[in-house]
């Protein structure tokens, strides 16, 4: 049974995009934090508690808030962050540039992997959908409107 | 913000579980999907000593090892939310988990630990109240079955003591040829929710449940027997329900906005069903 005391620091190595790595962390340091702190900036910090998906990537092949897991309990994971993750994420840069799909860029990296996951589930393709998948992600400048252009002609095919 | 520091431990037995939850005597918190429990913790509002993380437990007790358990879908303390968002065999979470969260959310978050955070604006106790199900408790060497209406306490104090652990619930099937609803309004967070199953009985009249949240400290639920397509009925039910205490204020929502809002939602909830009825 593991435990680390609050006054020790625990040593953990986790998958990231395909390298491993190994930090020493306390036991309240979060995935988001650990993955910036070796390196995997493309993971950004904003709310710290789900509500604005900045921090979002894949662990061990499904999306979370990396903000709310545990850096100790992925332990041995692994993770794929925006630079990491492949599928069609090429297409939906090129779209996302096409319709001027975002502005400062900083919730860039939750938004790209949260809509590269759902394309990669089969879903149904309607503007209410995208939307309702995009909801779990905060933009504070665009007002989503590219976004939603931009997801719609990736998922219908056409670019 | 980040969580005050805290002690860590993952059993990998259920057993010790329980040991660590009877020896920190009240200072631990179970760490299940954590979407409720860590956003607390980095908001400072929660700052319990020693976390349990229970993901890496392999042998937590299935369906019925605390008694009889009897017909419908069991689900166990790790089963996350996002198990159970097309579930045919309880289809009154299927219909909740729809307004629950996010996919990235829904990935770790579980049903169990959802009731045992127990929110009174949640969907999923709510749905479990409608149900009339179950759910299963245990501590070192006691375990034990409560029906949810009982194990539903003040909002965030459901009834298990801090030496217990949440192990799995029960949705009871409830019956060939019901149907189900559930309808929220959210701006930001959940002003109000209702939930509804509706069948028809032998005489030919509907056997209605009916229940809502948003307006008190936990949700409440109507179980009753009406002439068939009295939809006038239905919403007094839901009105007697709403007021039967006083109404919850907060600065979003003044009492009269909410009964006002939660007896629309349990229209629409009841008529929804009626709707699919055959």
């Amino acid at each position: 049974m593991r435990r680390v005391e609050a006054s020790e620091r625990a040593e953990v190595t986790v998958e990231i995009d395909g390298r491993r790595e190994t930090a020493l962390v306390d036991a309240r340091t979060n995935l988001a934090d650990f993955a910036r702190g070796v390196g995997a900036t493309s993971v950004r910090v904003g709310c710290e508690q789900s509500v604005c998906g900045r921090c979002t990537v894949m662990l061990d092949d499904a999306s979370v808030r990396s903000c709310l897991v545990l850096a100790v309990q992925a332990d041995g994971s692994r993770v794929e962050t925006l630079a990491g993750i492949g599928g069609r994420i090429e297409e939906l840069r090129a779209a996302f540039a096409h319709h001027f799909a975002l502005q400062c860029g900083f919730c860039a990296s939750g938004i790209l992997v949260t809509a590269a996951e759902w394309l990669a589930g089969d879903p149904v393709v309607d503007e209410a959908e995208v939307r309702r998948m995009l909801s779990a992600n905060v933009c504070r400048c665009t007002g989503y409107e590219g976004m939603v252009r931009a997801i719609l002609e990736v998922a219908s095919g056409g670019t | 913000m980040k969580p005050a520091p805290f002690a860590y431990v993952a059993p990998r037995e259920f057993d010790e579980v329980l040991e660590v939850l009877a020896e920190e005597a009240g200072d631990a918190s179970v760490l299940a999907g954590g979407q409720s429990l860590l956003p607390l913790m980095a908001a400072r509002e929660l700052r319990p000593g020693v976390l349990v993380d229970v993901n890496g437990v392999a042998d937590f007790p299935g369906a019925g090892e605390s008694g009889e358990w009897g017909d419908g879908c069991f689900v166990g303390a790790l089963d996350r939310q996002c198990d159970h968002e097309r579930s045919a065999e309880a289809p009154l979470l299927a219909a909740a988990l729809a307004h629950v969260g996010h996919a990235q959310t829904r990935h770790r978050g579980t049903v169990c630990g959802s009731l045992a955070h127990g929110d009174p604006m949640a969907e999923i106790p709510l749905a479990l109240l409608v149900a009339g199900g179950l759910v299963e408790i245990a501590s070192r060497g006691a375990a034990r079955q409560v029906a949810v209406d009982d194990f539903l306490g003040d909002a965030f104090r459901p009834r298990v003591s801090a030496d217990e652990v949440v192990t799995g619930c029960r949705w009871p099937d409830l019956g060939g040829g019901s149907t189900h609803s559930f309808v929220e309004l959210q701006h930001g967070s959940t002003l109000g929710a209702a939930a509804c199953s509706l069948k028809l009985s032998q005489g030919g009249g509907w056997s209605l449940r009916v229940g809502v949240a948003g307006f008190a400290d936990r949700p409440r639920v109507s179980v009753v027997e009406l002439d068939a397509g009295d939809l006038d009925a239905a919403a007094d039910v839901v009105g007697d329900l709403i007021h039967s205490g006083p109404l919850l204020e907060t600065h979003d929502a003044q009492a009269s906005y909410r009964g006002a809002l939660l007896g629309e939602l349990g229209r629409r909830a009841i008529a929804e069903c009626a709707g699919s009825l055959r």
